[in-house]
Formats: C-alpha cells, structure tokens, sequence
C-alpha cells in the first residue's frame, strides 16, 4: 500500500503544482490515497493531501467520519474568507455570537503524535474540480472548513505545527510511558 | 497496486453490518465486484444498507436465509463471501453456495476469544494486545482455519468502540492484502489449534449494571467502563440513608470513558463538575476509587 510520508521530506514543504488534465495516472494515485486513507488508523484521518502520498500535486480528498464518503478535491482554490493569520490572532474566538473561528486540536498523518491547536475560519468558499472533472463552487463549514485549510495548508507547504507556532499555541508530544499510557508532553521550542 | 476493471474484479457477497464494517465494505467496493450485501437487526444505524444505496449495490435486509436471500446469492454467481458483524449463523447449505466459501472477519487472534464479545473481553481480562483473524467459515462458531492474522495493541484509553473500530480497520487492510492471493490459490488455510480455544459470551444489558455496596477493584471497574462502551454502559443506583443528596437519591449513575459522569437525566460531566456540583460527589468517586484519596 501506498506510504504516507512523513516530516521532514521536501515534498511537504514545497507548493503543489496544479493538475493539468485529470487521467488515468492521476485517477490511479486517488485512488491509492482514498485506500491509504480509508485505512489510516492511529490517528484516524479525516484529509490527506497529495504531497503526503509523496506526490507535489494540487489533490486532496477528504472523510469526516465512517459514514461520510471522500469526497475528491482537485485544483482546489479559496475564494473568499481567505485565511490570514495574523487577524485570526487578533480575533477574540467568543466575541461574537455569530462564531466565525474555531479553535480544534489538530494532528497530521505526515507528523505522528504531534498535536496542537489551530484557531481557523469556521466557514470558507471553495471552488475545486471534482475526480470527474467537473468544476464546483461550494461553501464549507464546521469540521469540514477546518480539514479544508489544513488540507489546502498542505498544497502549499505548510505544516499545521507553523499554524501554532504563529499564533502562540502549544505544541504537544504524545508517547507511550512504561505501563503503555499515552502521556502528553510539550513541546519546548 | 494492479487495477482491473469492474468486469475482471472477482465477484463477492458481503455479509455484514454497523457502522464499523464500513471501511471492509468501501474496500471490497474498491477492488472487488460486490454482487450482493445482506445484512440483519443487527445494522441499527443502517450503515450497511445506506452505504449501499449510495454506491447501487443491491442488497436485502433478512431476519434469516429466506428464499429471496437464497435465490440473490445463486443469481449473484460470486466466488466467495465475506462475513464481518454480521448478526445470523450462516448454515452450511448456506456456505456451500461459495465456490470458495465465506470468510469471517473475526476481530480477536483466534483460536483466542471465540463468540461475540471478543473485543469487549480483552478489554475486559486486561490483555495488552489483540488482533484480527479471517478465517474460512465451517460448522462450528469462529472454528475454521486460518487465512492472516495481524495483532494490535490495546492501549489504556481504547474503549470497546475505538478498538472495534481499529479492528475492522485492520480487517480491511487484510482482506485488500489476502483475498486476492486466497482466490488464487496462493494461501492455504491453516487450522486453528482447537486445544486452546477460548470463548466469550453474549453481552446482555444487565452485565453493565453494578453495586456500589459490594466492592469492585478500581482497575476491574475502569476495565468496564472501558469494555461496556457504548453498549450496554456501566451504572449502579445511588441510595443513602441520609438525604443530604436528594437530588441523586434513588437515581442511576452511569460511569463513562475519559473520567465521566453521567446522573440520570443529565449530560455526561467531567469528575470535576460533579465534585462540584453534588456534595456527596467526591466521596462516591472516592468510594468507587476512581479518584485517589488526599491524606
């Protein structure tokens, strides 16, 4: 089965090329990362972008939970909403009623037991191919907007850890102690 | 990873059902041709049907092996089944319809923990590790001979949830690895070492139930918690003489993973929440030695 790489590798870090036409090789890789990620457990995963199944494309697919099917997202651009993270800093996350942040405890199959949390957008527009080649615009909220940024994150190089790191969170090491507990540890940067 | 196009994909019958056979289902849908799924009572959330629907894979729903059930299977021309959850013994005129037979996806190491509640024993024995067999299906429950084995550790926080979830998970990834060489021929079934065959019990709603007057080990109690989630839950009715806690008096307290209360008619909260809300709170958690003592 197809490996899901891990950091440091340069292909997490680089910009995602843009799919030129969407053939039989590129239906192929997805479904290889649909298959590694269907039985990604450990930490289970909800998204996995196509630089973490080695390849510097602009793919990534998602699975929110057992029941949702993956859902294949090619070319994938934010519209509007675009994230920035020096007012997401700002941003007092229960200031309004009306929550437009959301913060949620983030790990990555590329970085194993590292964990953190990210304040993000809790709503985004999106426009994507679809594996078929059909051209979406569609808006995106709760758990589905944060996998996204951190999905889209990916195609552009970035780690969730640098999300952390830029708005002052703690990072968090899990291992196991003698008696097999996980223990969570912080990260000392 | 060769790919084939649906017409040269084996064809296969899936028995199954609930949410946690998923990931076996999206992976035979992705390498095989599933001709039929059959599924029982036992699909509550309708998982197995649903997930069908969506992908027009014809399946029934049946109580037993109905005529309809029977004539779907012939019709289907499949080489093998593949049974994981499923919720009705399969009887052998039943597995003699598979040229290959049926393969059970049974989420314990066999020969150990043979039955129902695999996982929720291990938990509940304290093992340390665990693991999936398929085996092909005989006469006997969880008896025939083995195709692949893979283990799995528990860790202290699984839950019978989390790990029945991590098995199926594991389950698929040797169905995609073995099946295919089995058809083959490649894999001859090894049989299983009856000598040291276990086996565990139906669960019934009543296994959660404890009294917090007879004592239980905080280990045994946390293993329950632990094993009898999300069903059947563990809980013990609260009754004092005194009734400076009428508000819990006579009610059930439900324990829950991750250091969680629930009192009848409430949300679950944390142990802290209820030290704070109940006064008689941190001295049930104490008296159940779920919180340690301060001297």
């Amino acid at each position: 089965m197809l490996k899901i790489v891990t950091a440091p590798n340069s292909v997490l870090s680089q910009k995602a090329k843009k799919v030129a036409k969407i053939d039989k090789s590129i239906l192929d890789f997805i479904e290889d990362m649909t298959q590694a990620l269907l039985l990604a457990k450990d930490p289970e995963g909800v998204g996995l972008a196509a630089p973490q199944a080695g390849k510097s494309l602009s793919i990534f697919i998602t699975k929110a939970n057992l029941k949702s099917p993956i859902k294949v997202f090619i070319n994938p651009v934010v519209k509007i909403d675009k994230i920035n993270s020096q007012t997401l800093q700002n941003e007092q996350i229960k200031k309004n009623t009306k929550k437009t942040v959301t913060r949620r405890l983030e790990g990555c199959l590329s970085l194993p037991n590292i964990w953190g949390n990210v304040k993000r957008s809790s709503v985004l527009n999106m426009s994507y191919l679809d594996e078929k080649g059909k051209l979406h615009s569609q808006k995106f909220t709760g758990f589905m907007s944060t996998i996204i940024q951190h999905e889209m994150d990916h195609l552009n190089g970035i780690l969730f850890t640098k999300r952390v790191l830029e708005q002052k969170g703690i990072l968090y090491k899990s291992h196991k102690d003698e008696d097999g507990e996980d223990v969570f540890e912080e990260i000392k940067i | 990873m060769i790919k084939q196009s649906e017409n040269q994909r084996s064809k296969v019958v899936f028995l199954g059902s609930g949410r946690y056979v998923l990931p076996i289902l999206e992976i035979l849908n992705r390498n095989f041709n599933i001709t039929v799924a059959l599924t029982t009572e036992k699909d509550k959330d309708r998982s197995v049907s649903n997930f069908c629907k969506k992908n027009n894979i014809f399946f029934l729903f049946i109580h037993k092996f109905n005529n309809e059930a029977i004539s779907a299977i012939k019709q289907s021309d499949a080489e093998i089944g593949i049974l994981a959850n499923f919720g009705i013994i399969v009887p052998a005129n039943i597995l003699n319809l598979f040229p290959f037979g049926i393969v059970n996806v049974h989420p314990s190491l066999l020969p150990k923990y043979r039955g129902s509640t695999p996982v929720q024993t291990a938990i509940l024995n304290g093992d340390k590790t665990t693991g999936v067999t398929l085996i092909k299906l005989d006469n006997e429950v969880d008896h025939g001979p083995i195709l692949a084995q893979k283990s799995e550790p528990i860790l202290p926080d699984d839950t019978a949830e989390s790990l029945y979830k991590k098995l199926f998970k594991i389950g698929a990834d040797l169905i995609r690895e073995n099946l295919k060489k089995y058809l083959d021929g490649q894999i001859k079934p090894k049989e299983q070492d009856h000598s040291k065959a276990t086996f565990t019990k139906i669960l019934a709603k009543n296994d959660g139930y404890f009294d917090i007057n007879k004592s239980l080990s905080a280990d045994t109690l946390n293993r329950m918690i632990r094993a009898y989630h999300s069903w059947p839950g563990v809980w013990f009715k609260y009754h004092s003489e005194r009734s400076e806690e009428s508000r819990l008096q006579n009610k059930i307290l439900k324990l829950l993973p991750e250091n969680k209360i629930q009192v009848e008619g409430k949300k679950p909260m944390s142990y802290e929440d209820f030290i704070n809300g109940y006064p008689q709170g941190k001295n049930i958690l104490e008296k159940l030695g779920l919180i340690k003592t301060n001297c």
